[in-house]
């Protein structure tokens, strides 16, 4: 679109530039704090201290942590990504009242708070012996963070025509491979949107986990929790900014690896 | 719409639509409702529970607070998220996908350490007000925190990634091309803009406002921290009831409330904007 | 959903997954192989996990250092007399939890650190066990700490805290100073929950210590709402001590344990008292069909013992609920005991049956009296 050269663009940018800043002001504050030399939430005075970075690649407890939260985390948002992508491209194609209803209750999760489905989840669970495992705390991630996907899909899928399948369907692609090839490429944006979120509500769970998991699944969640009666971690701050500079470099990377790639595209294959 | 539809093709819809719901209904709708239950039963069966709602002002003040905070957030959060959407969207090359990447690097802040460095910055003593008093802005702290703005602040600042998002992957679906079309028929950027970009982005806008306000209805930490226990929004309010008081009877009414008000609210939307353009059908 | 044939049936519903799926892991070997590299027990993913072995006690608290330190004052002196081996989980006992965990017939809790309220409220729900006075000893705690469903295990004091030096020498003595905004300026930080707050009101206001139960609700929500504007209302115990270390406030109505914790953390800067303070009393509550059966109430008995008492008084701060034990505690530690007997006496116990039959109704209306 070429409205970059008008004010009102440049005004947006600038906007959106703000936005970001506001939004990693924290940042500032949080690489400070996980080199505090305190074991209290602080920001050094003076002196600094790795001893934060220490205690999480030392403590056994806190590695533990880290993985059961990467585990439940991403088992649960596969289990998102997939509930919630099928029944929005199923809401969107065939579009009756039904499926209006349909996404209406998929809302649900988003809408009660976490301690009246965390009970819910409880008494179910206990009966089907998905106490404190994996499993129980995957589906019970996934559950609420299926709404999201179905949002995120339904919103990616808003400004796709409907005809595009009747046309790969005219071209002689089956239903199926008229899913696959055309409409769920063009999901994808709203997929990966709600993948995000579906991973970041996991990752940051309490409430349902508190009720769930006792000893055997124990999430980084649930671990700063267990210092909030005495002093919140800066531990924390550590495990958020190796997060931040672990995709940072992630970043770098494929950004790096983009640039080689069309360099190699750019070389003429053909004289 | 469901007439251009074959038999195959229905069958691999219906199977996409049933598999899921059938999930749902086993693993979350069925718990929930067993919970949602004891409304109308704990402590004496009956409605006595959803009397509360219209006799206890306590209950109406945490639900004012709650629809308070929440449409500012969502407001706010919707133009941030859109500003951020469009340029992310817009900009060339590196300079969007950085945009967009510096949006999900917030997710990695647990709500704790949001909230503890918002105060480190705000508080009386904090970083802002000391810097502003030192360059001789300010006599007096301001006020920023451990206030309804201090828990607004907060809770946008979480929720611009969740409108963001959803508003970048609606824009990405949008036919540009009609744009320059409307500026080449002499229309000025914010004319072409109004006309023509922003009521193709509404459904993506109105969806992203759905979730971003459901979202909100759900804070609980921020406020409880950022409000200074002073700002009670009704998700603490109900966990109350469960933990604590072991009220299960109103703590889910409540809950039941929350759920039937947002779906009769949908319901009314759906008079004045088509909610299946909403939600992606045309 | 309402009738029972509905749920009987789905039920049975339940019953029939869950022994299709009884002990069979949901996943396949390669997977199974890769949690193997990460560590991962295969077990977790499996539906009906072992069951919690026979052979221990799991005893659950807050969370924190707590679990470590009763972990070296209580189950490591139980554990070395006993087969049975008591272990702490800092899981969090919410009244919510026993009771989805007692409906749910799938206790896994033995003993819970909470309070005599707590005792009294679950007890008459029929969640709890009653206290087993024929293992546990009754003569090693006040007659006020031996409940009919709980047992005291520890002293703990909501106490007046401030900031020494933000009065210009003077000291606040009483809670009548707490409401004073005049002459001991600065911000207050109050609990978000009732419990010791009320109290701190109605002292204020002038009502005796010995007249203070029932509480006069009214009478201590309106002097609350007063200073409610310069009060900051504190979740956690971290809270409250980091709004003293952000010098947000000058006073505080804290527990005593935060207390001596600020005053050893800033040297003295921060100071407190007990002096018109709330004593409580933690307690032990056994949920309804634990696992380990009598057997932990000899667990209770050992935790009785006096030493254990004053190792976890010198480590959190906890006074020793066992009148035996004050004279044990180190001299230069005595002054901040709440549970010695000149601290005691300057104390006003907290009544658990009011509490438990008002804390419902009231803790909502404190809440909506603050918000």
């Amino acid at each position: 679109m070429d409205l970059a050269p008008s004010k009102p663009f440049r005004i947006t940018v600038f906007g959106a530039w703000l936005a970001i800043l506001f939004l990693t002001l924290p940042f500032a504050v949080v690489f400070p704090v996980s080199l505090t030399p305190q074991r209290y939430l602080s920001l050094p005075d003076g002196e600094l201290s790795l001893r934060h970075y220490q205690t999480l690649l030392q403590d056994p407890s806190w590695i533990l942590s880290i993985r059961d939260s990467l585990i439940v985390a991403t088992g649960s948002t596969l289990v998102a990504i997939v509930l919630g992508t099928m029944t929005a491209l199923a809401c969107w194609r065939i579009s009756s009242r039904a499926s209006e209803l349909v996404r209406m209750a998929m809302l649900a999760p988003m809408i009660v708070p976490s301690i009246v489905h965390a009970l819910g989840f409880y008494q179910i669970w206990a009966q089907l012996g998905l106490l404190d495992t994996y499993l129980g705390l995957i589906l019970a991630h996934a559950m609420k963070g299926t709404p999201y996907v179905v949002i995120s899909v339904s919103a990616a899928l808003a400004n796709v025509d409907l005809r595009l399948e009747q046309a790969a369907r005219n071209l002689g692609a089956t239903a199926l491979q008229a899913l696959w090839k055309v409409i769920i490429p063009a999901a994808k944006p709203g997929m990966a949107a709600g993948s995000v979120f579906a991973f970041a509500l996991s990752w940051d769970e309490l409430v349902v986990t508190l009720f769930l998991s006792s000893r055997g699944v124990y999430t980084l969640p649930r671990k700063i929790w267990d210092g909030i009666q005495d002093n919140i971690n800066p531990a924390i701050a550590a495990v958020a900014s190796l997060m931040i500079v672990l995709t940072v470099i992630a970043m770098v990377v494929r950004i790096l690896l983009a640039r080689r790639q069309a360099r190699l595209a750019a070389v003429p294959t053909e004289p | 719409m469901t007439a251009d539809m074959d038999a195959r093709t229905r069958r691999v819809y219906l199977v996409l639509l049933l598999a899921p719901l059938f999930l749902l209904a086993f693993l979350y709708l069925y718990p929930l409702s067993r919970v949602l239950w004891l409304s109308v039963t704990v402590p004496t069966p009956g409605f006595g529970n959803f009397e509360r709602l219209f006799t206890s002002s306590g209950i109406q003040n945490v639900i004012w607070t709650t629809l308070r905070i929440c449409v500012f957030t969502t407001a706010l959060a919707l133009l941030i998220g859109y500003a951020v959407a469009y340029a992310a969207l817009h900009l060339r090359g590196w300079r969007g996908e950085l945009l967009l990447f510096f949006v999900l690097l917030s997710f990695w802040l647990s709500v704790l350490i949001r909230a503890f460095a918002w105060l480190t910055l705000l508080q009386s003593r904090g970083l802002i007000n000391t810097w502003l008093m030192n360059v001789g802005i300010i006599d007096a702290p301001l006020t920023l925190i451990r206030n309804e703005f201090g828990v607004v602040l907060g809770m946008v600042h979480y929720m611009i990634p969740y409108a963001a998002l959803p508003l970048y992957a609606n824009m990405k679906g949008i036919d540009t091309r009609l744009v320059p079309a409307a500026r080449g028929l002499g229309a000025s950027p914010v004319q072409a803009f109004l006309k023509v970009y922003l009521p193709m982005s509404l459904p993506g806008l109105i969806s992203a406002g759905i979730l971003t306000f459901i979202f909100s209805l759900g804070f609980y930490v921020t406020p409880a921290l950022l409000g200074g226990g002073k700002t009670i929004m009704i998700s603490e309010y109900i966990a109350v009831q469960i933990n604590e008081t072991l009220n299960w009877g109103l703590g889910s009414m409540l809950a039941t409330s929350l759920l039937l008000a947002i779906f009769a609210l949908l319901a009314v939307l759906s008079f004045f904007v088509d909610l299946r353009k909403v939600f992606g059908v045309k | 959903m309402a009738d029972n044939v509905t749920q009987t049936f789905q039920e049975d519903c339940l019953d029939i997954l869950r022994q299709q799926t009884e002990g069979r892991t949901v996943n396949r070997r390669a997977f199974l192989s890769t949690l193997a590299v990460l560590g991962v027990s295969p077990a977790l993913f499996r539906f009906t996990p072992a069951h919690a072995q026979a052979k221990e006690l799991v005893i659950v608290n807050w969370g924190g250092d707590a679990v470590t330190a009763m972990n070296a004052a209580w189950a490591e002196p139980f554990n070395k007399g006993s087969a049975v081996k008591a272990l702490i989980d800092g899981g969090g006992p919410s009244s919510a939890k026993i009771k989805a965990m007692v409906e749910s017939g799938k206790v896994t809790w033995d003993a819970v650190d909470r309070n005599l309220i707590a005792a009294l409220e679950l007890g008459r729900q029929n969640l709890i066990e009653k206290i087993d006075y024929s293992i546990v000893d009754k003569s090693k705690v006040r007659p006020e700490h031996a409940g009919e469903w709980g047992l005291g295990s520890y002293i703990y004091s909501n106490v007046l805290a401030y900031e020494k030096g933000a009065f210009g020498g003077r000291t606040p003595k009483t809670w009548a100073d707490f409401y004073n905004l005049k002459d001991f300026p600065g911000k207050r930080t109050m609990r978000k929950h009732i419990d010791g707050q009320l109290e701190t009101a109605l002292l204020a206001d002038g009502v005796a210590p010995d007249k203070l139960y029932p509480l006069d609700v009214k009478r201590a929500l309106d002097k609350i709402k007063s200073i409610k504007k310069d009060v900051i209302f504190w979740a956690t115990g971290a809270e409250s001590q980091q709004v003293f270390r952000d010098k947000e406030v000058t006073m505080g109505s804290v527990f005593n344990t935060r207390a001596i914790v600020a005053k050893r953390e800033s040297k003295g800067a921060v100071d407190f008292h007990y002096n018109q303070a709330s004593a409580w009393v933690g307690a032990w509550l056994v949920p309804k069909g634990n696992p380990a059966g009598k057997e932990v109430f000899k667990f209770m008995a050992s935790a009785q013992d006096p030493a254990g008492q004053v190792e976890l008084f010198k480590v959190m701060g906890n006074g020793p609920v066992n009148p035996a034990a004050a004279a044990m505690v180190p001299a230069d530690l005595r002054p901040l005991d709440p549970g010695s007997p000149e601290n005691y006496a300057l104390q006003i116990p907290a009544d658990p049956e009011w509490y438990a039959a008002n804390s419902a109704t009231v803790l909502n209306q404190y809440l909506e009296a603050i918000s």
